[in-house]
């Protein structure tokens, strides 16, 4: 009985018959149950799918220093590199992203703070794949968030650079440590 | 009396990792950086569909409906990450397209939720992760914008100097159609530098409603860049009323008579709901014009 049906499915096919002809009554039974649908897969052109990879960020999360100086009747600049700084963009085909900063005020234990309008951020040299047209732009004051990188990927792509923080220390400022939070958002 | 500035002096002593957990394992592991990343899984695919909706999260939608999407986040580095996920604000100007800071909301942002707001993820694992988007059915109509962020932070506490957010995100275009009315809109004018008669100065501004809907305005006006480096404010900037469509009026913040005079970068911010405009000037207050003691002096 399943027999017929298997057979009356191969009919349909040319191909099928064929192929149930090549082999031995035992394996068909077996193929062709399971196979109503095999000369249609056959016909199927080969295909896979290639799913969109991450966006994603390396940057510094380990805290820096920019140095220490002696308290000043003048205002000073006091500046540092932070550590690499890298964009992967895995997404493929045509994409771009925005890398963009924004900082807190460095902020003493006791006194006035520093603003982020005194706190500077340049990119420096790029380093990136040939797949990738990336701009650096310097930001001098990153009260608000500041565009400092932006990329334009025609493929899987990486930039990277070692930014420079500034920060102006106006004159007069009371001795102390002094912390910010720099954040990196890259969309 | 000699003041020591001192700023701070871990040069990156210890790689500290996204996580406390981590932070005793992980000093030597910085060979391959590794990160955070995302990105937007099970995209519905329709061939007509947007080619950037396999990048962002783009979709137009009726207000009252709601819509998922599910993102992977991932930890590339070699130590654990506890990754916060959540949706923030951002706009599409004249600069293009631009993040809010921090976790600074707007409408669409507002309604995006996501399944968990932490993930602690193992070195080299990832997450997936639903996104809800549930429009109001009072929404207004219009683009929207936002990005769905994946971040980390320092583990707060002990630490001193430069700390770093590093976050990276997908972007959310989404155009809400169907009812509801038209976002608030609404533009500054010039800004001028007056004197009232009681010798304080104040700056004012014309705002126009360009929108369909009322608003409902406030504000701050921030004084940089003045004679000397000195700054002022915020001030607040008060507005007579709620405005209605098509109208103008003036809006003004009053200041200190002992401001010297300028010249000063004005800013102005203002905001009726989550539409926000500010504008920004250089001016100088007109001079005291009774007795000259009150000169302006740094």
């Amino acid at each position: 009985m399943e027999r017929f049906t298997t057979l009356t499915e191969g009919r349909k096919s040319g191909k099928a018959l064929v192929v149930l002809g090549a082999f031995a009554a035992l394996a068909a039974f077996s193929a062709l149950a399971a196979g109503t649908s095999l000369p249609a897969a056959a016909e199927t052109p080969a295909s896979f799918t290639l799913t969109a990879g991450a966006l994603s960020i390396s940057a510094p999360t380990a805290s820096v220093s920019l140095g220490s100086e002696v308290a000043s009747a003048l205002a000073t600049t006091m500046s540092g590199q932070l550590g690499s700084v890298t964009v992967t963009d895995q997404r493929g085909g045509t994409t771009t992203w925005t890398a963009s900063v924004i900082s807190t005020a460095f902020t003493p234990t006791a006194g006035p703070a520093d603003p982020a309008s005194n706190v500077s951020y340049a990119a420096g040299a790029l380093t990136d794949s040939a797949t990738v047209v990336a701009t650096a732009v310097t930001a001098t004051d990153l009260t608000g968030v500041s565009t400092v990188v932006t990329g334009a990927s025609t493929g899987i792509s990486t930039v990277s650079w070692d930014p420079t923080i500034s920060v102006i220390v106006p004159a007069d400022y009371a001795p102390g440590v002094y912390t910010a939070t720099i954040t990196h958002s890259v969309a | 009396m000699r003041r020591i500035w001192i700023v701070l002096l871990v040069f990156a002593a210890i790689m500290v990792p996204a996580s406390p957990a981590g932070a005793t394992l992980t000093s030597q592991a910085k060979a391959s950086p590794g990160g955070i990343g995302i990105r937007l899984v099970a995209v519905p695919t329709s061939p007509t569909s947007n080619p950037l909706a396999r990048l962002y999260i783009i979709d137009h939608l009726a207000p009252g409906t709601s819509v998922s999407r599910q993102v992977e986040v991932s930890n590339t580095t070699r130590a654990v990450a506890d990754v916060a996920v959540y949706a923030a604000g951002a706009s599409l100007g004249g600069l293009g397209f631009s993040f809010s800071a921090g976790r600074v909301q707007d409408q669409l942002s507002s309604w995006t939720s996501v399944s968990r707001n932490m993930l602690r993820l193992q070195p080299g694992t990832d997450a997936l992760e639903t996104v809800t988007l549930s429009v109001p059915k009072d929404a207004s109509t219009g683009e929207k914008y936002a990005v769905l962020w994946a971040q980390v932070s320092p583990a707060s506490s002990a630490h001193r100097g430069l700390l770093f957010v590093n976050r990276v995100g997908i972007r959310m275009y989404v155009s809400i159609g169907l009812g509801g009315t038209l976002p608030p809109s609404f533009t500054i004018g010039r800004l001028a530098a007056k004197r009232a008669t009681s010798g304080n100065p104040s700056v004012a501004v014309t705002i126009h409603n360009s929108g369909e809907g009322p608003l409902d305005i406030s504000g701050s006006l921030t004084l940089s860049n003045g004679p000397g480096g000195v700054r002022g404010g915020p001030y607040p900037v008060t507005l007579g009323s709620a405005l209605a469509p098509g109208r103008s009026e003036l809006a003004a913040a009053m200041l200190s008579k002992q401001l010297p005079g300028g010249p000063w970068k004005a800013t102005i911010t203002l905001h009726s709901g989550l539409t926000v405009r500010s504008a920004t000037a250089t001016l100088t207050f007109p001079a005291l014009t009774d007795t000259p003691p009150q000169r302006s002096s740094p």
